[in-house]
């Protein structure tokens, strides 16, 4: 096992070399003439670490050569990302990288790995915010924090321009309709959660309504139709001692539909759906959803209960509100703990993180969208891989 | 006869020597250190047992016990940096929770954490310091210190040792990182037949020490911030011997401290300004009672109050953290102890029981009363050329929860069996065998922290299985000496609790997961010479001590899973320390090292957990003197000499090069 890790690192440095330079020039030259296919040249996973050990990595994968670095930040920088990184994203031509422990947002060149700034995420007083979730609209991004903010960041000058209140301790952030709509899940209150999510027209950016979900909101995700749809985890109620128990698929989904409803409003988890015209809750699935990413008419859906061990992924059509008839890994690839869900849209696959028991470097498995067996495993991509991203390049191959 | 056989072996685990009366304890006298004088011998024992003296402690002044304790071979301090940072020992790598630390023959106990930070106990009345592998080899004991799977000892001055100590002592040290610290002591026999003791200590510590911190190819100098210390010990202590077949010992202890908690290093982001305050007050009367010639009788009652407070004003919540902590204890325990007609063969039966009431301000909080009882039967027998040992213990443990699940009571019998053989017959040769199957409970922590506890833990299971052998040159008027000694163990840990994220990064909880499997090697050389068997050459010396440690601690929790056959976290495979003491008239010189191999971070051995191995050097200068009628002792100590940056703790830098001077009169 050593003696592969340290092959490993001898590699880096040509990995990256052989990786990411060659090809440039003649790819933005055949890029201008239009009508090109972009494919993804490289897969980024962001692995959170774990609190107070400044272990978060940025894994990548050339994924035409296959060619791994287990943390192409340290080795482009020269430095670590720091303490707990919660999300990133990809808006232009830059990466974004939310560290919540070391209270920055990272700024990298997407194709590089290169950081551009790292901008300070910190109250007037010097306190961190520890932020959390970033989304981008029209030239700018938008951070939520724990400290009950939302920070807009023009994404030219990389400064932050504006900081809204919103709150008590928001989790998750999306756009849409003009709106971005912020999960305050109230989490460093436990037991008293909040049970909110805050709407903030990005015009005026003030919070103009707080529309009432169930408790603890995580994930929000917009999808094309106009809807907006949230987690919320309740008291973790199914995990660890009490609540619901052992999730097996057929508690999970009583109906066999997830459209029960009955049980709305109860504490514990469950699936909101939000319209952004009325900015009302418009329907409740009564589905245990810890964490969940929409691409297209599909939300794609997972669950891991602690106490059992147990967990699922599966995928919700969004039009007609039905599940998908069987499981969604057919294979029999083993998903220890599901811990982050992400999709490519340049290759259509999706890809889920695995932490295994968060103490571990984690597993990367790639998916057909639809379901199937498993097309791509990557395994010890760094501790508790928590976000994806991915960058496309127009495909020479076809430009020629 | 039978009374004074154990009180020696538990005073100084010295040599058995014939004795009548409780007041005849008065005959040992603690070796003053006046130029070199070789350490009193210890004689073989059951077990493996490490002593230091307060005579060795004074050519090195630790300034806490932690320090200390590193000399020691099989041990791992936890040691997150500073003064104010905590220090835990963990003994043959089973966790600190399963190293006990007796006060006086009666053990130091926190049912909210479960393991005793080291920085507590104040050094200055510690006489002597034993560590013993499975448990003590005395077994006129209380059951509860049977109850661990190593015992930290440490005796403290008392009566018969004032007849050959000053009265008072004033001592003043200061050094690196605005250190200071005033103590003065009161030890006095006050008639025939009663004495008492007061010291008093305050430390201050501005604490905030320069480092080195590696980003990981870049490098930046930093320096540790909100790490000052302000703490506080107080003893008093009577001694009273009402007829001479009764002995009364009353003990009352404070410690109280407030400090910043630095927290780890975190990249790109200051430090933190959590505060932690701590007070802990405990009482202990003891009667020691010969109720014939062959039975004698101990009993126990100890009162401890523990209060702690933590805050974190810059905490994103919506009410400011505030947590504090109010704890209390009652433990009562008797002893008895049969000499039986039999030439060297005795028994002993312990019953003690404790009571535990934990409050808190949290909101919704268990409150927890634990009813705790140990009873123990032990048997020995010691000839000249074997020895024996059994013992049986039984203990029950009863949770109560004000809100919240409540956990099942707890039922458990733990055998202990020991062999020694001295093949030469004059106990210069010892070769020895122990078991001991133990565990520990799951602490307050474990059980009802917020969010974190998990009340359905089972108790954690440590069994020892250990082989060894100690050669002491005899002392036939030589005057250099040599102790070797080598232990052989393996330990096998089920049902380890171990605190794991669940869900999330924010949210942990506690868990009986893990399986240890640990196979070690410990040995200490001990070596030593006067220059001369008489006039100035025989003031003149040399003593050393090696020890070094091997230990191969493996994860088997899980066949298939990734650390499977993994070295555990925090644990190195080689370590070890070297002391060289020369001794001269009125002044020592001392070097010291401990010596630490590569160890990870957590239980997956990968480059990215990887700690780096280090040495760390220190020097002693110690002199003595007379003037006038006042005895003057001025040390320093160069710590760290070399200047290396290294962590015990991943985040938390240790101080480099730093130094301390003590000031003391004894008059």
């Amino acid at each position: 096992m050593k003696n592969f890790w340290k092959s490993l690192s001898c590699l880096l440095p040509f990995c990256v070399l052989t990786a990411c330079e060659p090809q440039r020039t003649r790819e933005e030259g055949s890029g201008q003439e239009g009508d090109v296919h972009s494919v993804t040249t490289r897969m980024y996973v962001l692995c959170e670490g774990l609190y107070g050990m400044n272990n978060s990595s940025l894994y990548c994968r050339d994924m035409r050569t296959g060619e791994t670095c287990q943390d192409i930040f340290r080795q482009q920088n020269g430095r670590g990302l720091g303490d707990t990184g919660n999300d990133m994203g990809i808006y232009g031509s830059k990466l974004y990288i939310v560290m919540n422990g070391s209270n920055t947002v990272e700024v990298l060149d997407a194709r590089t790995a290169v950081s551009l700034k790292q901008i300070g995420m910190r109250d007037g007083n010097g306190i961190g915010r520890q932020p959390r979730s970033i989304c981008f609209e029209a030239g700018k991004a938008y951070v939520c924090s724990f400290d009950n903010t939302v920070c807009r960041i023009d994404t030219a000058s990389l400064e932050v321009e504006a900081v809204v209140e919103v709150g008590r301790d928001p989790d998750g952030i999306c756009v849409s309709n003009g709106k971005l709509y912020v999960s305050n899940s109230g989490g460093l209150d436990y037991p008293l959660y909040d049970s909110t999510v805050s709407v903030v027209d990005l015009a005026s950016f003030q919070e103009i309504k707080k529309i009432k979900v169930g408790g603890n909101p995580y994930t929000v995700a917009a999808d094309s139709l106009g809807h907006v749809y949230v987690c919320t985890r309740g008291n973790y109620e199914g995990f660890n001692q009490k609540g619901r128990g052992p999730l097996a698929r057929e508690q999970a989904f009583p109906d066999g539909k997830g459209n029960a409803g009955a049980k709305a409003g109860t504490e514990g988890y469950n699936f909101y759906r939000i319209d952004t015209r009325t900015d009302e809750v418009d329907k409740v699935f009564d589905i245990p959803v810890l964490n969940f990413r929409i691409q297209g008419h599909c939300a794609y859906l997972y669950h891991y209960d602690y106490g059992s061990g147990d967990s699922w992924i599966s995928c919700l059509d969004l039009r007609s509100g039905n599940l998908m008839e069987g499981d969604f890994v057919t294979d029999g690839t083993e998903i220890q703990t599901p811990y982050a869900i992400g999709y490519d849209t340049y290759m259509d696959q999706v890809y889920v993180g695995d932490a295994g028991n968060f103490m571990v470097s984690g597993n990367v498995f790639g998916f057909p969208p639809g379901g199937g067996g498993c097309l791509l495993a990557l395994r010890g991509v760094g501790l508790n891989p928590s976000s994806f991203a991915f960058w496309a390049e127009p495909d020479t191959s076809l430009a020629r | 006869m039978g009374l004074f056989l154990f009180s020696c072996l538990f005073l100084l685990c010295g040599r058995a020597q014939a004795q009548g009366t409780l007041d005849s304890v008065q005959e040992l006298r603690p070796v003053e250190v006046r130029g070199h004088r070789p350490a009193a011998r210890s004689a073989n024992l059951l077990t493996s047992v490490q002593v230091l003296q307060a005579s060795e402690l004074a050519r090195f002044h630790p300034a806490q016990l932690g320090e200390a304790v590193k000399q020691f071979a099989g041990v791992n301090v936890k040691d997150y940096g500073g003064v104010g940072g905590m220090k835990t020992v963990s003994v043959r790598s089973l966790g600190a929770a399963h190293t006990a630390v007796a006060y006086d023959g009666v053990l130091l106990s926190d049912a909210q954490n479960g393991q005793i930070d080291l920085g507590k106990v104040y050094l200055d009345q510690v006489k002597s310091m034993a560590l013993y592998n499975g448990q003590n080899v005395s077994i006129f004991q209380p059951a509860r210190n049977f109850a661990s799977a190593s015992l930290l000892s440490l005796e403290t001055y008392s009566l018969p040792d004032f007849d050959s100590l000053r009265t008072w002592q004033a001592g003043f040290s200061f050094g690196s990182f605005g250190m200071l610290s005033p103590s003065l002591s009161y030890r006095r026999r006050l008639g025939k037949r009663w004495g008492m003791s007061a010291a008093l200590r305050y430390d201050y510590v501005y604490g905030n020490y320069p480092f080195v911190l590696d980003l990981g190819g870049t490098s930046q100098e930093l320096e540790r911030e909100n790490s000052d210390v302000q703490s506080g010990n107080a003893e008093v202590d009577f001694y009273f011997l009402p007829a001479s077949k009764h002995r009364l010992d009353l003990k009352m202890v404070y410690y109280g401290s407030e400090r910043g908690l630095p927290g780890a290093v975190i990249y790109y982001y200051r430090p933190s300004a959590q505060r932690l305050e701590d007070q802990n007050a405990f009482g202990v009367l003891r009667h020691t009672w010969q109720v014939s010639p062959s039975v004698t009788q101990r009993n126990v009652l100890k009162y401890n109050f523990l209060y702690n407070r933590f805050q974190d004003p810059e905490s994103l919540g919506s009410r400011p953290v505030d947590d504090r902590y109010w704890q209390q204890e009652a433990y009562l325990s008797s002893v008895t102890l049969y000499q039986t007609p039999v030439k060297g063969l005795s028994f002993s039966g312990a019953l003690d029981l404790a009571f535990n009431f934990l409050r808190s301000n949290e909101p919704d909080f268990a409150t927890p009363v634990r009813s705790s009882l140990w009873f123990n039967l032990a048997g020995k027998y010691t000839h000249p050329y074997v020895e024996v040992m059994l013992n049986g213990l039984v203990s029950a443990f009863f949770d109560r929860v004000r809100s919240g699940p409540q956990p099942g009571d707890k039922f458990r019998l733990s055998p202990f069996a020991s062999v020694a053989v001295f093949p030469l017959g004059n106990r210069s040769l010892s070769v020895r065998v122990f078991y001991k199957d133990i565990f520990r409970m799951p602490t307050f922590n474990d059980l009802y922290y917020s969010r974190v506890g998990n009340t359905s833990l089972r108790p954690e299971q440590a069994r020892q299985l250990d082989a060894g052998f100690t050669y002491l040159l005899p002392d036939k008027g030589r005057i250099w000496h040599l102790e070797v000694s080598a232990d052989f163990y393996r330990n096998w840990v089920r049902d380890k609790i171990v605190a794991y994220p669940t869900t999330n990064l924010f949210i942990w909880s506690m868990m009986n997961v893990d399986r240890v499997e640990i196979t070690g090697l410990d040995a200490v050389l001990k070596a030593g010479t006067a220059f001369g068997r008489s006039g100035l050459a025989s003031r003149f010396g040399l003593d050393m001590q090696l020890s070094y440690t091997l230990q191969s601690a493996l994860d088997k929790t899980d066949p298939d899973g990734p650390t499977y056959n993994h070295q555990i976290a925090y644990t190195p495979r080689h370590s070890g320390s070297a002391r060289l003491t020369l001794s001269m008239p009125y002044v020592s010189l001392s070097y010291q090292a401990v010596f630490s191999g590569i160890r990870y971070a957590l239980n997956q051995n990968i480059p990215e957990n990887r700690l780096e191995a280090y040495v760390e050097h220190g020097l002693g200068l110690d002199v003595r003197f007379d003037w006038e009628k006042a005895g003057i002792e001025i040390g320093a100590d160069w710590l760290n000499f070399t200047h290396v940056q290294y962590e015990v703790v991943r985040g938390y830098p240790m101080p480099g090069s730093n130094y301390r001077v003590h000031l003391r009169c004894r008059f």
